[in-house]
This record gives structure tokens, sequence and C-alpha cells, in this order.
């Protein structure tokens, strides 16, 4: 409870530690399932067999409850309990309300066990790391909301005049992970779990990617740059290295990280200027980047020596190198030439968890041994379990990240790689993924070696819990004399350039703001003119919509999270065009609701699959892959063959297709089932034709209908009417 | 019209504008964090977390 008493100009009030146990407990929990997750899915690529045959249970569905748990759920609880302690301690008060914080914490956890059931049933919008559907993005923005609520209002009741640089930090990660969400999450529903997104196409890899790379600038990075301020000068008992420094840090990656989205698709059908633009912005980040991992590092100075003995000061430091490793190789990999090499391969799934598990794992765990005594108000119960899971966890991240490097050299490497006669040297994909697979299962291994660590450490928080005094209280209490509070503007007692800049919250939000819209809108800038460009440069009969029965077979694809290992863009570089056909354009996705160019390629790109196989080849390939693909580690969709199309809701799927914009004809979509029915019928006639046995309204025909489309003009497939 | 000139736009010269803006605010914040008096305050900062 929140109580305040008053002796002189000092007032004693308490800290509400309640709320930051119970998030501090909840990333544990959910650091241990995403950790589970993600070694079943680094064997299932191992072994596919382990996608056994149940559909919640392939590696589709599964990445991406991987990435949300990794993310929201471990790293996202993580950052509330490190904001929480901080925040209180900084601003000597109490929360702003009990009631939102317990709002907060309910509210997120709810999300996370909502994303949890519907990712694995396939309910997904299709965009990576944005996958959950409309009604749980409206709960995250409610949630979000009621933290920032919670967050400003804690600030505004502060004692301390100046707002602590953790803070501004923290403020950013507000402001910009809300106007992330809302604009990326815009979408028109179908049902209650299913939606389209309101962009398309190259405007949808766009902004897709602006926010996929700004969640890992303002969700993984500025929270935790935050908490770095505050972490490692309290556990080394030091002064920040450089206060200065901090500023400029936080000033300079607040401008420059929300340009360099476009680094994600680089050689792809954006615009040159603006993939140039997303390369210059980051290899600038250099500069903020390594500030601030040098201001991180610094600050131990005069204490190296607790390196030896301290596992929290190892965790941190360890995890301020990872940051400067990490975000030295973002923008090595965003110079063009570089990217073709690794982008689409393992390298970036090495540079992802080199800042994940180092970065991000570390800090969290250095934070967790740090606050975990102090907030059960006992001592740790072992410091030589603490020491072992800092040696567990780096070797586990090292077995992981060196096995991913290699593979992601290998496949690039291979990819592009011709012989004397300038044809490919590997044609078959797959003789590629044979390759690398022996190393699928060393980064398992790293994974497993990470994660008992992890369960080392669980071990020793529980142990450390046990030890704390049996009558516990949730509040610490402290006291400060508050500042005098004084007007913004007209006091000429104070410095009134510090005061407006760096000791208002609101003016500093409101500049955080202006940073971020203008980079936001000159790299989303190209989403504007994409239509006029198609229209201008394109011959309009290669753009047509999909059928009803194409429109099912692609929401199909999106159910499955075929995204997570097939692209559908063929870059303009010579080993993608000798290996897939011509370079992708961008009138081809110009009604692709959402986009699915993809991030990655454990299987080849898709863009022009169409008719390069028989409807046959389709059918046993997704039943039976390796029947077809000899070393395809591909998982057998086998309920496809059993489960009936809902050719119902394609009505209702065409009408929202048609108020984004799609020109479907009042006809198209009042005959869209029939037409769709007598599509199914042609197909599986051709398959009986061909010995197949099939039912004519199985999810298999409109999952080749969909894939026997794509890189052709629908007029060869009997596309729209 | 406005159609024909967003599709002939040719915007290269973005990613060289966008570079003075960023080396501007920069600059900027160099110059505003060495301010005068602004040393009292960040001494001052700098042993916060710790207090």
């Amino acid at each position: 409870m929140s109580s305040v008493q008053t002796t002189g100009n000092v007032e004693k009030f308490n800290y509400d530690d309640g709320i930051v146990k119970k998030f501090t407990l909840a990333t544990i929990i959910f650091g241990l399932v995403a950790l589970l997750v993600g070694i079943i899915i680094a064997f299932q690529l191992a072994y596919y067999p382990l996608n056994t045959q149940l559909p919640w249970f392939t590696f589709g569905r599964l990445r991406p409850l991987h990435t949300n748990a990794a993310i929201f759920a471990f790293a996202g609880n993580a950052i509330f309990a490190g904001m929480y302690y901080s925040l209180q301690r900084l601003l000597k008060t109490r929360l702003f309300s009990d009631k939102l914080s317990n709002f907060h914490f309910w509210g997120w956890q709810l999300i996370i066990v909502a994303a949890a059931v519907t990712l694995p049933l396939g309910f997904t919008q299709g965009k990576e790391y944005a996958e959950l559907e409309w009604p749980i993005d409206i709960m995250i923005a409610l949630v979000w909301v009621a933290f920032g609520v919670n967050m400003l209002g804690t600030i505004i009741i502060r004692r301390v005049k100046h707002i602590y640089v953790a803070i501004w930090f923290y403020i950013a990660t507000f402001i910009t992970v809300a106007v992330l969400h809302i604009v990326n999450s815009a979408a028109i529903p179908v049902s209650m779990f299913k939606s389209y997104s309101a962009y398309a196409g190259v405007s949808d890899a766009l902004v897709q990617w602006w926010y996929g790379h700004n969640a890992v600038a303002f969700f993984l990075t500025t929270p935790f740059l935050g908490l770095m301020y505050f972490f490692i000068p309290k556990s080394v008992n030091r002064p920040v290295y450089s206060y200065r420094l901090s500023v400029v840090h936080f000033w300079t990656i607040v401008f420059l990280y929300i340009w360099a989205g476009p680094h994600h698709l680089l050689n792809t059908a954006v615009p040159d200027w603006a993939q140039t633009t997303g390369m210059v912005f980051s290899i600038m980040l250099w500069i903020p980047s390594w500030g601030g991992m040098i201001n991180g590092l610094m600050t131990i100075r005069g204490a190296w020596d607790k390196l030896r003995t301290e596992p929290i000061v190892k965790f941190l430091a360890l995890s301020a190198t990872f940051y400067g490793m990490s975000t030295f190789e973002g923008p090595l990999l965003s110079i063009k030439s570089v990217n073709e090499l690794g982008h689409y391969t393992d390298w970036i799934i090495a540079h992802v968890h080199a800042g994940a598990l180092g970065w991000n794992g570390f800090l969290i765990f250095g934070m967790i041994y740090y606050m975990v005594p102090k907030l059960w108000k006992t001592e740790l119960y072992s410091k030589r379990l603490a020491n072992i899971h800092f040696w567990t966890a780096t070797i586990g991240i090292l077995l992981y990240i060196i096995a991913m490097y290699t593979s992601g050299f290998t496949q690039g490497l291979m990819w592009r790689e011709v012989d004397a006669a300038g044809k490919l040297a590997y044609p078959d994909f797959v003789q590629t993924v044979v390759r690398v697979v022996p190393l699928y299962w060393i980064r398992g291994l790293g994974g497993v070696v990470y994660l008992a660590g992890f369960i080392i450490m669980l071990f020793n928080v529980v142990k450390t819990i046990k030890l704390a005094p049996a009558v516990q209280t949730n509040e610490t209490e402290d006291e400060y004399v508050p500042y005098v509070k004084t007007p913004v503007f007209g006091n000429p007692d104070q410095s009134f350039s510090h005061r407006v800049l760096e000791g208002a919250p609101m003016i500093l939000a409101g500049l955080v703001v202006v940073a971020i819209a203008i980079g936001s809108l000159i790299s989303l800038s190209p989403m504007w003119m994409s239509s006029s460009v198609v229209e201008a440069n394109y011959h309009d009969a290669i753009t047509k919509p999909y059928t009803p029965l194409q429109l099912a077979g692609r929401d199909l694809y999106l159910r499955e999270g075929c995204y997570t290992c097939h692209s559908q863009m063929i870059r303009k570089t010579v080993g993608d065009v000798l290996r897939f056909g011509a370079p992708s354009t961008i009138e081809e996705s110009k009604y692709d609701h959402p986009f699915q160019w993809g991030s990655k390629r454990i299987g080849p790109d898709l863009a022009r699959v169409g008719t390069k196989y028989p409807d046959l080849w389709h059918f046993r390939h997704v039943r039976n892959p390796q029947e077809v693909v000899n070393g395809s580690i591909m998982p057998s969709y086998s309920w496809m063959y059993k489960d009936k199309i809902d050719f119902a809701i394609l009505r209702k799927k065409l009408s929202v297709m048609k108020i984004l914009g799609v020109p479907y004809g009042d006809d198209d979509v009042a005959n869209s089932e029939s037409w769709a029915r007598e599509d199914a019928k042609k197909i599986a006639a051709g398959l009986v034709a061909e010995g197949a046995q099939i039912q004519d309204d199985r999810e298999i025909l409109a999952l080749i209908a969909y894939l026997q489309r794509l890189g052709n003009p629908p007029a060869s497939i009997g596309g729209a009417k | 019209m406005i159609r024909d000139l967003l599709a002939n736009l040719h915007w290269s010269v973005l990613p060289v504008v966008s570079m003075f803006m960023f080396m501007s605010v920069f600059i900027g914040v160099l110059i505003w964090v060495y301010r005068k008096d602004s040393n009292i305050i960040y001494k001052e900062m700098e042993n916060f977390p710790n207090e």
C-alpha cells in the first residue's frame, strides 16, 4: 500500500516490490518456455520426423511461438520487472497506480497465454514478429497504454528533479513501440481469428520491416540500454563512465534506428534509393551503438577485479560485449554486398541469437541475480551456481552461434557458386540443405547447454526465495527530500535549458516523437508511391487478383507458417536469378495482403514455383516431401488431405479484400464459393486422372492452386475472371 | 499529375539529405551536452543509480 510520512522536508515512502516480483517470476517461467520451444524447433530442423503428424507441432507453427515467447514473454516480462524496479528507485517514488500495475501484469500474461494457444492452432497474420491476430493486437495496445500511463504518471509524481538517462530510454520505448504496433497491426477482420493486413506487397514489406527492425531497436535494445545504465553502475557501485556520452548515445540512437528498416529488404524490388538510405543509416548506427557499449563497459573501470568474483558483473559485462558484437555485425550485414551473402541464411540466425541470448539474455540474468535477493530481502543461495550458470550459458551461446555462422557462410557460398561454364555448382537446393544438417545438431546442442544453465539459475532462485524470511513484505522503505516543483518556463532560479529538455518528461517525449517521425516518414515514403510506380511501369494484365481458391490456398500457406522456411522474393543477384528465375518485381505482390517475401530460406524460394512442377508433384511433395526430394527436411502436411476447404468464408474474405482495394467485382464476391468449388474440382479431376486419390473439397487442392499461381500470369491457370 | 510525379520521382538525393540531418542532430547534441553549467548536473547524475 502506498503511504507517505513527512518529517520536516524529508518524506518517508515505500516502493512496490510486489509487482517487480511478479514480473521477475514470469520472466523465469516464460524464459524456460521460450528456450524449450526453441530447442524443439532446432531439433525439428536437424531431424524432420520430430515434426510428427500433429498440425500444431510443426516447425512452421512453433517457430512464431518461439520468437513471440522469447521477445514478448521472456524479454518483455524482464523489461517490465527491471523498469518498475529501477523507475521507482531513480525517481524516489512508488509507482503511480497499483491497479494499473496489476492490470499491466495480468493483461500481459493473458496476451502471452492467448499467443501460446492461437499460434500453434494456426491463427496468424503471417507477418514476422507480428503474427498475433487482431483481438490480441487490441489487447496488446490496451495493456501497453496502461503501462505507459503508469510509467509517465510515476515520472510526473517523482521527487527527483532530473530524469536519469535510463528513464529517457524507457520513455522512447513506450512511445515508439506504441506507434510501431498500431501502424503495423492495421488490418480488417474477416472473422474472430482471421484478418487481412491493411497493406500489401511492397507497402507491407516496408511497414513490416520498419516494425520488425524497430521491434529489435525499441523492444530489445532501448529498454535494455536503460536497464544497463541502471544495473551496471549499481552492480559495481561506480558512477556511469560518462553521462555526457549517455545523452549523445540516447539522441543519436533514437534518431537513427528508425531509418534502418529497409536494410531487411536489400537487393529486393524495393526502390534502390530506399535501400541505400537504410544501408547508410545502418552503418551510421555504429556510432551510438559503440558509444553505448563503451559507456557500459567503461563504467566497470576501477572494479574489473569484480569480474573474477561477482557473477552479476560477469553477466552484465559480457552482455555489453555481446551488444557491441551484435551492433558491429548488424551494420556490416547492412552493406549490400555483404547482405547478398548473408541474407536468407543461418548467418542471420547467428546474428539474432548473439543479440538475444548474449545481450538480452545475459543482461536479464545479471538483473535477476541482482534483484531477487533484494526483493526477497535475503542473500543469493549460491554464488558458485551462478558462476556455473555463466560459463554454461557462455559455452551454449558459442556452440550455437559458431554452428550457425558456419552454416550461414556455407549456405551463402553454395547458393551462388558457379562452375567454369557459368552454371550453378549446386543446382539442387536440397544439396545445400543436406550440407548444413550436421550443424543443426550442434545448434540444438548449444541450445540444450544454454537451457541447462537456465535451469541452474531457476534452482538457485528457488533456493534463494526459500532462504528468505518467512514473513515477507512486498515493499521497501526509503526517504528523500523532494525537489521544489517550479514552472518549466519563466523561472529565473534554475537552468532553463536543462529543465526544459532533460527535466521535463512531456517535452522530452515530444522530441522523441519528432525524432522517430522524421525517419519513419522518409523510410516509409516509397509505400505512398508504389501503386503509381506499378501503374506507370508495368503491364496491368499481369497483376490480377487471386482466384477464391488461390486465396484459400494462400491462407493455408500462412496458417502453416510456410514463410518461416520459404521466401517469395528473387533478388537482383546472379545467384538468385540463376537458381530461381527473373528477379521479383513489385507489381507481382501488389495484391498480397500480407506480403510473403520471407526472411529465411531453409527451403528454396517459391516466387516462381508456379507451373514449374505438375500438380501431382505438389500433391506427392506436401504429403511426403522425402518421396519426391531426397534429403528434404520439410515435414509432411498430411492433414491437408483430410481437412476440407472452408468454402463458406470465401465470400467474406473477398469482400474484405475488395475493401482493401483488390479489384474484385461484385459478381466475383457473390460467386466466390461456386467459383472455388469449380476450380477445386478441376484440379482434383486432373490429379485423379493421373492416379491420385483425392476428394474435390480437400485443403491440398487450394494449396496447389496457390502454389501454381506463384510467379505466373494468372491467365495461364484460369485466374481472375 | 500527382501520380505521374510520384511514379517518376527519383529520390536518390534523400540518403545524402538524411545523412546531413543526422550529422546536424549529432553535432547539435554534442554542443548541447557541453553547454555552460551542464557539468554540475551531469556529475550529480553519474552517481544517481548508486544513491
